[in-house]
Parts: structure tokens; C-alpha cells; sequence
């Protein structure tokens, strides 16, 4: 006759769930009011759903103070992990939902908006990658990553077009295929050293010295490929121009920004206790990886002519940037990939934001695609206030200081510089320069061409409304202001990274 | 003093400002006079100068303000005014007042008129500043500025693209030498540490040689510029293309003589390295028999002054370099006067034959021309160096210097120079004035110039005739500053052997150059006669090639490699490169984009190959950690 | 008011941008040259309150922005940036003032006083970071003036030029990050402060390193050959207001940069790279001088002839004593008032012809005589007539260099022949002989809008040549502290001896006296 097992409440500790299920909870209530009452408009669940993220940020905020005073703590079996790099990563993701959200109160009628699911999901999402990254336990992590993946799925599908359900179908049989690489390669982790808690197998394989490199290296490969595909790392972001463009460009915003901070800090956990017990392999790899990432993907985007295709590449190359840090795996580093993506959350958010309010109902039968570089030349002529906003958001990704994403820049080059990877450094430098010429393509259109399709400015704001204009001027103003903000933040960022050993 | 300096200095260029303002509007007569007026006011000042200098034997020296200090480097605006400067000056402001005056005259109908009288100042000014500065860097602002002034000059009739050619040219010539000369400076002040004369000079002894060669040689190119010695000298030929008192002023009395005023100046400097002074001897000495030969052919009369003018140069040259300086300088002021004359009464020539210049095209303009025909002969007189005219005093002077030192190629070379100006000189007299009347036939009417213009000429006559007498007095005052040579031939039977030959040759080639043109038979030469076909005719009527030389092996091949520099290089390799690097960058995009095929199944493949190939890279490294040492084995066995 | 002066001399053109955007655009005109003119008064404010006889920097201001990442705002100014600083309002104004008829006046406007407030603020800056941005933010108005006011191939040259100086900068970033990080290594705190980097001895192996790196981004900037290609296109495409500032300040950027960067941070580099980069001078002074010649464009051949001054002003910069460092900072200026009123030049007749080509001319003497005058006076400032303000500095630099190579300086010195050459040559083209081309024989003469640009010009030209002393006094004031510095800095043997000790010198000299 067994034991019941009986467990304290205390012991579970589950003030740690708390973030993640704010979000679901509110995802539930969505769904029992649809189903009391169909057909409400949109403004409704927007709200609703910005109620609860905001409820979520102060949850999280509360877990930061507990943390900052008693450090990491474990939860529920020692499942849940809330440490720095869980408390910041959730931060960026509920900060860009916050963005993300309004922009679905655009003007013209857009089909997703209008159901109520569309926004279950997206909280049902959110969960999901809160827990992902609020956990070091490998199975955990593949849980978050499914839910939230599905999710995406669903939202991309939703976008209702011919192209945005091709998408859909391409990124969910490619993520399946992601899937199965991320659980074989847990399976050899689990093989190698019986269990999948990232931080036993870590003791594990110190303790025996890494008897069987073979192995381990073969089951971070499986790895390295389900993160390097979600992060669209190079060759496994083939997905990533076809999703982007076929899905609205505020999902595709939202894309490029979320479920990659999610993953980042997964393979912080993963690789950099690899790396610095001198997997030399992974680093060669990593390096490899991060170059070809950056550098292909910019020389891929000079050859694009649709915008938001351009931003595809150009956030993958971004990704591949950032992905240098896990790479340098210094406190500095780290913290300078958080700070890099918040300065280019609102940043790449802003841009895409402008393509969204551009955005026509229904595609002119002059133009090749939704954002074609033509639609845009001239661009200053006829509805000056956009772009230059447009421009800003395009020098800003550029690099140009003094606008956001230039310290983001400045303080990862300076990480790779201190961390001993000069010519990284250098690699790192002369891609931005690549890249100014694809953002300086836009501007040159924008700005120094005649008007070639649209002589009204209105198509350039057709979806404006009040609040997406707010979002928008509030990405400029943070893009052009950010430097008042890079002191506070760097602070903040860097002493979480620390207190969490990283 | 100081004040009287100040007007001499800057009365000029008071007139030519002056003058400036009426730059652009038609001719007015006022501006003519007003700077010749203030050049009159400079002339004064300058006497009243030499009167102090010469009585009191001291000389004056001012610091009008800093120009330039940087570091240790202090460079004043600062001007002297010795036995040697106030010379100069006496030079200067004499000769250009005369020429002013005259070119009112003959300027009359030009519209440009106000424009000429602006720069002619600006010339003088910049000629004063030359002369009067106590520093080299002041010397090189007069230098550069006479050289501007000579380029606006000689190319004043802008239309004509002879003149602007021969005012680039002169300029570009000269400023080769002026790098010289800057490089001349650059040394004495890292080796002195400054740049004022007498400072310089005085700490010139303590400096080796070598340095003091170098010095002495660099500025010695300087001065070759100048005074258009070989090889710089084609520029002077042909800056004949500007009106003929810019000839007279600039490219006989004064501008061309700098040179010789540079080496004079630093004859401390060169007392101190004989060498050099023997070297630069040679030079004056080739350059005047070499200028000498080319006169005795050519058919322009300005362009055969200008060739005695480079030959009188070479004379001067001779003197300075064997250490004559006062010599030098005596020699300077008397050709300044008989030369301008010279040119100033060609000038009336060229009107009078509607710048015609040929003088076998003329012939017995003597009818017509007295005054000219006067004043020209009085010049030739002197330029021969006949008894007892200034040339005599000067001229044979130097040939005593070269015999006493015994430097008896040099003798020759220059008594035998000494014949050809004469014959040269008088060739063209005789062609000109006497003789049978060849311009009438080619539908010339000939008219004498305007009196004043004559009339403002004779006080050039007058010194030309008197400056001899002067010898003396002058040798009294420039020697306290000047080493003080004395040239004496001992035995006096040597000395009137030698004067009285040398007059004797001079006279001789004079009958005989009178003779050969006077006769019925010259005629306008039409290239079918013997001599023209002559080997030494070709020769000389074409400058010994030299022009031909530099056109074809210097200026075509820099326009040509310019141009090969700008369409090949720059834009061919080294833009080409730089875009390259940017195409090729943006053509891998296009050729590997197809990547992106949107095809799932690819995508798919892609997903797998990536993921094989980190497998195998895994495996191979996973073996290569196991078998480290077993690989290790076989690699040593290798003999890696 | 005096305590942020420089402050204000940055932002005020900018802030003055922003409400421009406000202004009618029939009146936009009037505010920019009140604008300009009140940054001008406001930088001659600064030269009146500004102590000459001080050496080091004046009018400091500090304000932290990152200090956990020792980024710091920091403004200062002594006597080699003051000269540029007014020089760029200077040129703001009188550009500004003689502005032709443009399409869309009031975007260019706008753009100029956001150009304006980056000129400044590179001069000014002590801060690497701050400098930076300055520096790359100067690219952006510049970008949009040569391409939406530019010629045919504008597009090209404003992509050209702003990804080629775009490049070059990023190196120098990450050369900056470096020095910050030996920094931190050697202090234990960040910081990217010129003043406590001059401080920093380096081992020479890292000097020769980040001296490649600086010197990557400056000869671009600068620009230096071979890196010098994008200029040809920027002038020849850019509008007379682009290329007048580009050539009088933006290219004074790089060689600014080398002055207050490279030579005290690495004397050792610099003396070891002194005659390579002397030789390259060299190479861009001749050969540039050379490919002006044989141009058939004016604008062309001024473009070229400002490459081949940069390259005296380089090799003024690396004959690391007072008198070539001097000159070359005063030949900055000086170039700047030549080229720039050279630009303006060929804007005139640009605006009545609407061709720049030198064999449609010929003859314009006789019909524009006062424009023929006032370009006579600029080709011979331009070709360093004594008592003319390049005089000066060419002077001063080549003398300078003399110091450390003789035949090099013989070489530089044909500077003066080749540019004789093109000059005149070109001169000739244009304005002797006869009217050949019926349209030109009654084009209007300079008129009054272009007189209030050029006339200032000469006289400024004249002045600065016959009285340079109050520029001078205070430039050297300041390269005497940096070559002492250097020296006191310079670790091998070699620098030593080729960097004067001027301490010594003057108690030599006091012993002498």
C-alpha cells in the first residue's frame, strides 16, 4: 500500500506560476464571453486583453522584487525557474504584446480581428512563452514552445488570405520538424545523464568530465537545429520571408520580436554552460552559425523588392546578431543582448507598425506585392510626417546614432570587443554597413525619388487610427530618445544578468 | 625716414588700388596719371633715401607688423633700406615712372587702358617689396607677387591665346624655380632658425658646407627663374607677347634682374661657398653667349632685345658669381636704363609700323623716326659698351673682373659676347632705320610717337649716356656694404691693350653689321636663300629646339598622362575596385536568393542538410576528441 | 550663458530646424539667414570670450548619459577646433544667404541648420561617443542634399558617399571600443573621454593596431587616396550649396579627427606610420593634381584640386612639430574659404549656363569681368599666392615637414607647380580668348545675392593672408600643449627624437637669452 503523497503548499511555491497563468486565465474569460454573447466588437476583448497584461506585468514586477531580494527561486518540483533572465525575457514579451495589441484596432475592417478567438490565442501564446522561459526543465520548455507555436500558427492562418494559410501550413509542418529535433535531441540529454533539469544535466556532464562528447554533441546539434529554426537562424530560416509576408505585418512584427527572446534565453541556459565547459565544437559551430546568420541574411535583403520581405531578412540578420552574445557568453554580453532587444522591439515594432498602417484592404492590381519599394517613392511628397518617421525607424535599424538601436549596437560590439572576439567584433561592424544599404533603399525611395504609383498621401495612412498613431509616435519618440533611457536600463538589465549568474 | 619709406613703399600700390577701381570701366585718362603722379611721389621718396644713405652711410630699417609665427618660426613684415635695397629702388621707381608716363602715350587706344595702369602699380609695389624686405619670406612675397603681375602683363591682351599661353608659361616656369627657392628658405631656417637676413647670414659661418652648398644652390635656382637663366629661359622670348613697356619695365629693367639682386643680397652666403660662384659664373657666361647667338637671326626686334636683355643677365651673373658683387649691381642699374630705352623706342617702332615687328619689313624708318632712330642708336651705343657710355664702364668692368681672376674661358667667352651685342644690336638699327625703304611697299605709313612720350624717355637717354661717370661715387657708398674689390689691372700697358681692343672689336663688328644690312640687297628673307638653309640659321631661328624640346618630351607627355591618369586610373582601377567590392556583395544575393524558393519541401531539405551537415561535423569532432591521441600517433608517424 | 555656450552653438540650429518646419515657405528664406546668422554672432561670441593665451580646453561642459558605460557629454574648445567651428557657422550663413532659386527651398534649409548643428557638434565634442555621433549623423542631411537637389546621377553619388564614409566609421567604432576597453583594463572604469584617454600610454604594437583602425574611418572622411573616389561624384552631382560645405567643413571632419585623435593617442603609431602616409600625401597631391588637369568639367577640376590640398594638409598634420601642425590646421581654414568660395564660383555660372563644362566657355573676361576678377583672386589663393590665406598655411606645413624629410618635402612641393598648372590651365579655358559660344555673350554679371557670399570671401582671404597672427596664436598655443604631450607620451626612441620637446627648447632658449 503506497504512501499518499502529500506535498506543502509552501513548497510549491506557486506565487512563481502566477505570470504564466494571468495570461491563460484571461484567455478563458475571452472565450466564456464569447460564448455568452457573440459578436462584440473587437475594442472589447483589445481592452480586455490589455487589462490582463497589464495585471501580468505587475506579477512579474512583484516576482522581480522577490527575486531581487532572495535571488532565483525554484517552484512547483522545482519545475519553474524565475530567475533574471526569466524576469527580463517576460518583460520584453509582455512590453511588446502591450505594443501589439492596439495596432488590431486598425481603420479598415480587418478579418482576424473580428473574432474573439484571435485573441484567446494570443494570451494562450503569451503563457506559452512564459513558461518557456521561466524554466530550465527541458520538457517544460517544449510544452511552452508547442502552445505558443500552435498559436502562432492559428493567428498567422487567421490573416485570411491565400498567402497567409500557405504560410500557416509551411510554418507548422517545418515547427513540427523543429519539434522533433528539440525532443530527440532533450531524448540524448536525458540518455546521457538521466535527467532533463538543464542545470542537473549540467553537474552530470562536469562531473564525468564529458566522457561521451559524441553524444552530447550530437544531442545539442538536435538542439541547436529546433532553436536555430525558431530563432531563423541560417540554413534553418527558410520559413521565416515566406511567414513574414504572408502574414499581416503586425503579426510579422510581433514574429520577429517575441517568440525570438523566448528562445534566446533558452539557448542562453542551454549553450553557454556548453561553451564554457570548453564544448569547443559548439563555439566553432556558434560562430560559424552567427556569421553566416548576419551576413547572408543582409546580402540576401539588398536583393529584395518588398519592405516587408527586406524586414524579414533584415530581422533575421538582427537575430543572427544578437545571437553573438550567447556565443561571447560574458555578463556584458548578456546583458547586451537584452538591452539590444528592447531598443529593437520598438524599433522593428514601429517599422512594421508604418507598413501596417499603409496597408490596403485589397491589393491593387498595379502593385507586385503589399509593400513594394515603388509604392513608397516619394513617399516624402505626399505624406512628409510618415516618412519621415519611416526614415527614422530605418536609420535606427541602420545603426545611425543617435537612434535607438545604435547603443544596442555599440554596447554588443563593445561586449565582443572585451570578450576577446575582435574580428567578430569587426565582422559585426562592417555588417551593419551592409546593411545600411538595404534601410538607405527605402530612404533613397522615400525621399529622392518622384512618385510613382499613388500621387495621394492617404494610402500611406489609410489604416491610421488614434491609437495605432499613439503606438507608432511612441516607438519614434522612444527610437529617438532612447538614449535618456539606455542608462537606467543597462543598470537594471545588467544587475538581473548577474544576480542570475550569467 | 620710416615715413619716407612708407610712401615709397606703398605709393604704388596706392595708385595702382586706385587705378582698380575704374578696373572694369572705359579708358580714363586720370588713371594714367595718378599712378604715374604716386610712382613720381616713390621716385622722391627713393632719392631723398639715397641722399641719407649715401651721406649718412647708415641705413634704415623698420618692423611695420608680425606676419606669420608659429612655434619658433617669427616673421615680420619688415623692410630695410641699405646701399644695395635703395639702389634697387632708385632702379625701380626711375625706370617704371619713365614707362608710365610713356604708356599713357602708348596704351592711349587701348580699352583696357585703366586695367593696365592697375597692374603696371601692382608690379611696382610688389617689385618695391622685393627689393626692401629684410627676410626671405618677405624677398618670396615680392617674388611671387612680380610673377602674378608679370602673368597679368604678359597676358593682358586676353584675346590672343599666344599672350595668355606665354603668361602661363611664364608663371609655370617660374614657379619651378620658386620651389627651389622655398626649399632654399626651408633650409635656412632649420638651420638658422630664422629667417631675417642679417641674422641668417650671421649664423651662416658657423653652418658645414654642405649645407651652406645646398642653400646657396636651391636659391640659385630661385634666381634662375627670375632671370630666365638656361634652362628656364624660354618663358622671357616669348613674354614679348605683352604690350612693349611691360617689356621694357618687367622683362629688361627690373623683374628679370631679381636674380641677380637675390645673389647680390646673400653674398655673405655665397663668399662663403666659391664654388657655387664659379659655377653660377659659368652659367651667366654660357647663357650670355648662348642668348647672344640666337639674337644675331631673329626676325622680331623685340624678341632680339629680350634675347641681349638674357645675355646682359648672363653678364651680371658672370660678375655676382665671381664675386664682383657692386660690379654686379653697377652693371644691373646701367642696363636697366639703356635697355628700357631700347625697348621703349622699339615701341614706338611697333606703332608707328602697326606692331609690325620684322625689321626687314622696314628700312629707313630713320626719315620718319628721328627722335626714335636717336634714342635707339644712343641706346645700342650703350648696350655695345662703346666709349664713354654707361655699357663701356659697366660692361667692360666685368671683362677685367674675369681677366684679373683669371678666369680666362670666361675672359673670351664674354669679350666675345661682347662683339655679337654689338652686331646684333646694330643689325637691327640698320634694318630698321637705314637702308633701302622696305615698308612702304607693304602698305605701311609710318608716324613718329607723341612727343611726351619722347620726351619721358630722354631722362633715360641722359643716364644712359652719364651713368659711366657715376662709377666712382657709386663704387664710394655700395662698398660699405659690398666686399670692396677693387679691380685694377697692374700693368697699364695690359689694361689699354685690352680696353682699347675690345673697343676696336666692338667698333668692328658694328661697321660690319652696318654693312651687311645697309646694302640695297637685303630683302624681306622668304627662306630661299643660302644662309636661311644653313644648318646654324635653322638652328638658331629655332632656339637650339629647346622650345620644341619642352612641348614635346615635357608638356604633350604630362596632358597625355594626366589624362591616362583620370580615365584609367582613377576611374578605371580605383573607383572599379571600390564598386566592385559592392557589386559583388550584392550579385551573391542574386545568385544565391533562389535559396528562397517558397517551395516547402526545399525548405525542408534545407532544414535536414543544415542539420546533417552539423551531425557530421559532430561525429567527426566527436571521434577526433576519442581518438585524440591514436590520431596524434598517426600524424607523428606521418611526420607531421 | 557663456557656462553651455557650446551647448547652445549645437543645439541652437537644430531647435531652430524644428520650428522652421512651421515657417511659411515664401518666408523660410529670411528665417534661415536670421538663424544662421545668429549661430554666426553667437560662434564670434565665443571667439571674443575665448582666451588665447590659454593653451588647453575652454568652455568645458559635462553631462553624464551612461555612466555605467562612462559615455559622457562632453564639450570643450581650444584653439584648433574654434577656427572650424566658426568657419562652419560662417559657412551656414553666406551659404544660406546665397541660395538660388531650389525646388522645395524649405526642406534644404532645414537640412543645412540640421547639417550646421552636426558640424558643430564634431568640432566640439570631447567625448568618443559623442563625437561619433556627430560624425555619422553629419552623413544624413548630406545624403538627402546631394540626392534630392543633385544631378542626374545624384542617387549613386549620395548612396556612395554616405555607405563609403558609413564604413569607414564603423571600423572606426570598433577601434574606439577597443581604446575604451584598454581604458577600462587599465582603470577599472569605462570611459570614452578624449582628455582621459590622452592620458593612456599604450604598448606600440596596440597603438599601430588602433591607429589602422582611426585611420581607416579618417582617410575616407578625409578623403585620403585611394579612398578618395566618392568625392569626384559627391561634388560633381551634389548642389553649389552641397559642395560648399562638404569641401570647406566636412572634409576638414578626417583631418580634424587625425589632430585630436590619432597624433596624441598614438605618437609612437604616428611617427612610425609618418612616412608612409607623408608618401600618400604625396601620391594625392600630385597625382590628383594631375587628374584636375585633364578634367573637362570645372567643378571636377576644383573637387580634384581639393583632394590635392587635403594632402598638404596631412602632411602638415604628420610633420608632428608645431610649425606643420599649426599649418595645417590654419590651411584647414584656409581651404575651407578657397574651395568653398571656388564652389560658389562655379555655382554662378552654373545658374546662368546649366553646364559646367570648361569648353563651353571661353572669353567670360571680357563679359563678366568682376566675376572673372573675384575667381582670378580665389585661383590665386587657391594656388598659395603669398599674402593670400593658403599662402600661409602651405607655407607653414611644408616648412613643418621639412623638419623630418627633405626630399619628401622637395616632392610635396611640386604641389605648388601642378597646381599652378591645372589652375591656370582651366583659367585660361574659361576666360581668356575670344567668345566663341553665342549664349555666352551677354550673361549677366555676379549679382548682388551672389556679391554678399563672394565679396566677404576675398576680403577674408586677404585678411587672414596678410594678418594671421590672431588665428595662428591661439592654434599654436594649443599644438605646442598637444606636441609636448605627444612627446612626453611617445615610448620608442624614434618618436622621441622625430616629436620636439618644445619644455627644452624654451629653457634653451631662456639659457641662450
Amino acid at each position: 500500500m503506497l504512501e499518499p503523497v502529500n506535498v506543502s503548499l509552501e513548497s510549491l511555491n506557486l506565487m512563481t506560476l502566477a505570470p504564466m497563468l494571468i495570461p491563460i486565465i484571461g484567455a478563458l474569460l475571452i472565450l466564456i464571453i464569447d460564448m455568452v454573447k457573440s459578436d462584440l466588437d473587437k475594442t472589447l476583448y483589445v481592452m480586455i486583453s490589455i487589462i490582463f497584461l497589464l495585471i501580468d506585468l505587475g506579477a512579474i514586477a512583484q516576482t522581480a522584487g522577490i527575486f531581487s531580494e532572495s535571488g532565483t527561486m525554484m517552484g512547483v518540483f522545482d519545475v519553474m525557474l524565475i530567475d533574471g533572465l526569466a524576469i527580463l525575457a517576460q518583460l520584453i514579451i509582455v512590453g511588446a504584446s502591450l505594443l501589439f495589441i492596439p495596432l488590431a484596432l486598425t481603420h479598415s475592417r480587418f478579418h482576424e480581428f473580428s473574432y474573439s478567438e484571435f485573441f484567446a490565442l494570443f494570451l494562450f501564446m503569451l503563457g506559452g512563452f512564459q513558461f518557456m522561459v521561466a524554466t530550465d526543465n527541458l520538457i517544460l520548455i517544449f510544452v511552452g514552445l508547442e502552445t505558443s507555436s500552435l498559436a502562432l500558427y492559428t493567428l498567422i492562418a487567421m490573416h485570411n488570405r491565400d498567402k497567409a494559410f500557405e504560410a500557416a501550413v509551411k510554418y507548422f509542418t517545418m515547427g513540427a520538424l523543429a519539434a522533433g529535433f528539440f525532443s530527440f535531441g532533450a531524448m540524448v540529454f536525458y540518455a546521457l545523464t538521466g535527467s532533463i533539469e538543464i542545470n542537473q544535466i549540467a553537474t552530470v556532464l562536469t562531473e564525468n568530465g564529458f566522457a561521451d562528447m559524441g553524444f552530447v554533441l550530437i544531442g545539442t546539434t538536435f538542439l541547436l537545429g529546433a532553436i536555430g529554426f525558431k530563432l531563423s537562424l541560417v540554413p534553418f530560416h527558410t520559413w521565416a520571408p515566406d511567414v513574414y509576408e504572408g502574414s499581416s505585418a503586425a503579426t510579422a512584427g510581433f514574429m520577429s520580436i517575441v517568440p525570438k527572446i523566448a528562445l534566446f534565453v533558452v539557448a542562453m541556459r542551454l549553450f553557454e554552460f556548453l561553451i564554457h565547459s570548453g564544448v569547443v565544437w559548439l563555439e566553432i559551430i556558434l560562430y560559424i552559425i552567427v556569421v553566416v546568420t548576419m551576413t547572408a541574411a543582409n546580402i540576401w535583403a539588398l536583393v529584395q523588392n518588398d519592405v516587408k520581405r527586406m524586414l524579414a531578412y533584415s530581422s533575421i540578420s538582427h537575430a543572427g546578431f544578437v545571437m553573438a552574445a550567447i556565443l561571447i557568453g560574458t555578463t556584458q554580453s548578456n546583458s547586451a543582448l537584452f538591452l539590444y532587444w528592447i531598443l529593437f522591439s520598438f524599433t522593428n515594432l514601429g517599422a512594421f507598425s508604418m507598413l501596417w498602417i499603409s496597408r490596403q484592404k485589397h491589393l491593387p492590381l498595379h502593385q507586385s506585392s503589399d509593400h513594394s519599394y515603388n509604392k513608397f517613392a516619394g513617399m516624402v511628397q505626399t505624406a512628409p510626417v510618415a516618412a519621415t518617421i519611416m526614415g527614422l525607424f530605418m536609420l535606427s535599424l541602420a545603426g545611425l546614432p543617435p537612434f535607438a538601436l545604435f547603443w544596442g549596437k555599440l554596447y554588443m560590439i563593445s561586449s565582443a570587443v572585451s570578450g576577446g572576439y575582435t574580428v567578430l567584433a569587426l565582422i559585426m561592424a562592417l555588417n551593419s554597413a551592409i546593411a545600411g544599404y538595404y534601410y538607405l533603399k527605402l530612404i533613397v525611395f522615400m525621399f529622392m525619388r518622384e512618385p510613382i504609383i499613388n500621387k495621394d498621401g492617404h494610402v500611406f495612412v489609410s489604416n491610421a487610427t488614434n491609437p495605432l498613431k499613439t503606438i507608432i509616435g511612441f516607438a519614434a519618440v522612444g527610437t529617438i530618445f532612447a538614449i535618456v533611457a539606455i542608462n537606467p536600463i543597462l543598470e537594471f538589465v545588467t544587475a538581473l544578468v548577474f544576480k542570475s549568474g550569467y | 625716414m620710416e615715413l619716407l619709406l612708407y610712401t615709397a613703399l606703398f605709393a604704388p600700390l596706392v595708385g595702382s588700388l586706385f587705378a582698380a577701381l575704374f578696373g572694369a570701366s572705359p579708358k580714363t585718362l586720370l588713371t594714367g596719371v595718378v599712378t604715374s603722379l604716386l610712382l613720381g611721389v616713390s621716385l622722391v621718396a627713393s632719392t631723398i633715401l639715397l641722399v641719407f644713405v649715401i651721406s649718412s652711410g647708415q641705413f634704415v630699417h623698420v618692423e611695420m607688423m608680425t606676419w606669420i609665427t608659429a612655434g619658433d618660426l617669427y616673421i615680420p613684415f619688415g623692410f630695410i633700406v641699405d646701399q644695395i635695397s635703395v639702389t634697387m629702388m632708385m632702379v625701380v621707381t626711375l625706370v617704371s615712372t619713365v614707362v608710365h608716363v610713356y604708356a599713357i602715350g602708348y596704351m592711349d587706344h587701348d580699352k583696357g587702358f585703366n586695367r593696365f595702369f592697375s597692374w603696371l602699380s601692382a608690379f611696382v609695389f610688389s617689385m618695391m617689396v622685393l627689393v626692401m624686405s629684410d627676410n626671405f619670406a618677405g624677398l618670396f612675397i615680392g617674388w611671387e607677387g612680380v610673377g602674378l603681375c608679370s602673368w597679368g602683363l604678359i597676358g593682358f591682351w586676353y584675346k590672343k591665346e599666344s599672350a595668355t599661353w606665354a603668361a602661363n608659361e611664364a608663371f609655370i616656369m617660374n614657379r619651378i624655380a620658386d620651389l627651389g627657392m622655398l626649399i632654399g628658405i626651408f633650409l635656412i631656417y632649420w638651420n638658422t632658425g630664422t629667417l631675417q637676413y642679417h641674422e641668417a647670414f650671421a649664423a651662416m659661418p658657423a653652418l658645414e658646407t654642405a649645407t651652406l652648398v645646398w642653400i646657396g644652390i636651391f636659391l640659385f635656382v630661385g634666381a634662375m627663374g627670375k632671370s630666365a637663366q638656361f634652362p628656364l629661359h624660354t618663358w622671357l622670348a616669348d613674354a614679348m607677347e605683352g604690350p612693349t613697356p611691360v617689356s621694357a619695365l618687367i622683362h629688361a629693367a627690373t623683374m628679370v634682374t631679381a636674380g641677380v639682386y637675390l645673389v647680390v643680397r646673400s653674398h655673405e652666403l655665397y663668399a662663403l661657398i666659391p664654388n657655387v660662384g664659379l659655377f653660377i659664373a659659368s652659367l651667366g657666361t654660357f647663357v650670355a653667349i648662348f642668348a647672344a647667338t640666337m639674337a644675331l637671326v631673329n626676325r622680331d626686334i623685340k624678341r632680339v632685345i629680350a634675347y641681349s636683355t638674357l645675355s646682359q643677365l648672363g653678364y651680371m651673373f658672370a660678375a655676382a658669381g665671381l664675386g664682383a658683387y657692386w660690379v654686379a649691381l653697377f652693371h644691373l642699374m646701367a642696363h636697366a636704363f639703356f635697355k628700357a630705352l631700347l625697348f621703349l623706342g622699339a615701341g614706338n617702332v611697333m606703332h608707328a609700323m602697326s606692331d609690325e615687328l620684322d625689321p626687314f619689313k622696314m628700312g629707313a624708318l630713320g626719315k620718319t623716326m628721328k627722335g626714335t632712330m636717336i634714342l635707339m642708336t644712343l641706346a645700342s651705343v650703350a648696350l655695345a659698351g662703346i666709349f664713354p657710355l654707361a655699357g663701356f664702364f659697366s660692361k667692360d668692368l666685368i671683362l677685367e673682373v674675369a681677366f684679373i681672376d683669371g678666369h680666362y674661358i670666361i675672359y673670351t667667352v664674354l669679350l666675345l659676347t661682347a662683339g655679337l651685342t654689338a652686331f646684333y644690336s646694330f643689325r637691327i638699327i640698320a634694318l630698321i632705320f637705314h637702308g633701302e625703304d622696305r615698308h612702304t611697299s607693304l602698305g605701311f605709313h609710318p608716324h613718329e610717337a607723341y612727343k611726351f612720350m619722347l620726351i619721358a624717355v630722354t631722362p633715360l637717354a641722359i643716364l644712359a649716356v652719364i651713368a659711366g661717370a657715376l662709377q666712382g661715387s657709386y663704387y664710394e657708398y655700395v662698398t660699405l656694404l659690398l666686399p670692396s674689390t677693387e679691380y685694377h689691372i697692374h700693368s697699364s700697358l695690359v689694361y689699354w691693350t685690352m680696353t682699347i681692343g675690345t673697343q676696336l672689336f666692338v667698333i668692328a663688328s658694328i661697321i660690319f653689321a652696318y654693312k651687311k644690312y645697309m646694302s640695297k640687297s637685303v630683302k624681306v628673307p622668304d627662306g630661299t636663300s643660302a644662309m636661311e638653309k644653313s644648318f646654324f640659321y635653322k638652328l638658331l631661328i629655332n632656339q637650339y629646339y629647346i622650345p620644341y624640346f619642352y612641348e614635346e618630351y615635357l608638356v604633350k607627355p604630362y596632358r597625355e598622362l594626366s589624362t591616362v591618369f583620370w580615365k584609367q586610373v582613377d576611374q578605371k582601377i580605383v573607383d572599379a575596385t571600390v564598386d566592385s567590392i559592392a557589386n559583388v556583395i550584392y550579385h551573391t544575393g542574386e545568385n544565391t536568393r533562389n535559396m528562397q524558393s517558397g517551395n516547402l519541401s526545399t525548405m525542408l531539405k534545407w532544414m535536414v542538410a543544415g542539420l546533417v551537415a552539423l551531425l557530421s561535423l559532430a561525429v567527426v569532432f566527436g571521434l577526433a576528441t576519442r581518438h585524440s591521441d591514436e590520431i596524434m600517433l598517426i600524424l607523428s608517424g606521418l611526420g607531421v | 550663458m557663456l557656462d553651455n555656450i557650446l551647448s547652445i552653438l549645437v543645439f541652437f540650429p537644430a531647435v531652430a530646424a524644428i520650428l522652421g518646419f512651421a515657417v511659411a515657405k515664401d518666408s523660410i528664406r529670411a528665417y534661415g539667414v536670421a538663424v544662421a546668422f545668429i549661430e554666426f554672432a553667437l560662434s564670434l561670441l565665443l571667439w571674443f570670450s575665448f582666451d588665447s593665451s590659454v593653451s588647453g580646453m575652454q568652455f568645458m561642459e559635462m553631462v553624464p548619459l551612461v555612466p555605467s558605460f562612462g559615455i559622457n557629454y562632453i564639450l570643450g574648445v581650444d584653439g584648433i577646433s574654434l577656427f572650424i567651428v566658426i568657419l562652419a557657422s560662417f559657412f551656414t550663413m553666406i551659404g544660406i544667404a546665397s541660395l538660388g532659386e531650389t525646388k522645395n527651398v524649405k526642406n534644404m534649409i532645414i537640412s543645412l541648420l540640421f547639417l550646421q548643428m552636426t558640424m558643430a557638434g564634431v568640432f566640439v565634442a570631447l567625448d568618443a561617443i559623442v563625437f561619433y555621433v556627430f560624425w555619422e549623423l553629419s552623413l544624413v542631411p548630406m545624403l538627402y542634399i546631394i540626392g534630392a537637389w543633385g544631378g542626374p546621377l545624384r542617387i549613386y553619388a549620395s548612396v556612395k558617399f554616405f555607405l563609403y564614409t558609413f564604413t569607414g566609421s564603423l571600423v572606426m567604432l570598433v577601434g574606439m571600443l577597443f581604446m575604451a576597453y584598454f581604458y577600462y583594463q587599465a582603470t577599472g572604469t569605462w570611459s570614452f573621454a578624449f582628455l582621459e584617454w590622452y592620458r593612456l600610454i599604450l604598448p606600440e604594437t596596440f597603438q599601430l593596431w588602433l591607429f589602422g583602425a582611426f585611420f581607416i574611418g579618417f582617410a575616407i572622411k578625409v578623403p585620403m587616396f585611394p579612398f578618395h573616389t566618392w568625392l569626384p561624384y559627391a561634388h560633381g552631382q551634389a548642389p553649389t550649396i552641397g559642395s560648399v560645405i562638404l569641401a570647406a567643413i566636412l572634409l576638414k571632419m578626417g583631418t580634424y579627427a587625425f589632430i585630436r585623435l590619432s597624433l596624441p593617442m598614438f605618437p609612437d603609431a604616428s611617427v612610425f606610420f609618418m612616412f608612409p602616409i607623408a608618401i600618400i600625401a604625396i601620391i594625392m597631391i600630385i597625382y590628383t593634381a594631375m587628374v584636375a588637369y585633364a578634367q573637362e568639367d570645372i567643378k571636377q577640376v576644383v573637387a580634384y584640386s581639393s583632394i590635392s590640398h587635403m594632402g598638404v594638409i596631412i602632411l602638415g598634420t604628420f610633420a608632428l612639430n608645431v610649425e606643420g601642425i599649426t599649418g595645417s590646421i590654419f590651411l584647414m581654414i584656409a581651404h575651407g574659404v578657397v574651395s568653398g568660395a571656388l564652389f560658389l564660383l562655379v555655382g554662378v555660372i552654373y545658374d546662368r549656363r546649366h553646364t559646367k563644362m570648361m569648353a563651353e566657355f571661353g572669353g567670360l573676361a571680357s563679359v563678366m569681368p568682376r566675376y572673372a576678377t573675384i575667381f582670378g583672386i580665389m585661383l590665386m589663393a587657391s594656388v598659395g599666392l603669398p599674402l593670400t590665406i593658403n599662402f600661409v598655411g602651405e607655407f607653414l606645413s611644408l616648412l613643418g615637414f621639412y623638419q623630418q624629410s627633405h626630399i619628401l618635402t622637395l616632392l610635396a612641393g611640386i604641389a605648388i607647380i601642378v597646381g599652378a598648372i591645372y589652375m591656370l590651365a582651366a583659367y585660361k579655358k574659361m576666360f581668356f580668348g575670344e567668345v566663341t559660344k553665342e549664349e555666352n555673350r551677354n550673361l549677366p554679371d555676379v549679382n548682388k545675392r551672389e556679391l554678399v557670399a563672394l565679396v566677404p570671401l576675398v576680403l577674408i582671404t586677404v585678411w587672414l593672408g596678410v594678418y594671421p597672427k590672431p588665428l595662428l596664436e591661439p592654434i599654436s598655443n594649443s599644438v605646442e600643449s598637444i606636441v609636448q604631450l605627444m612627446h612626453d607620451k611617445s615610448i620608442s626612441e624614434e618618436a622621441k627624437k622625430r616629436i620636439p620637446n618644445i619644455n627644452n627648447e624654451i629653457t634653451i632658449a631662456k639659457e641662450a637669452n
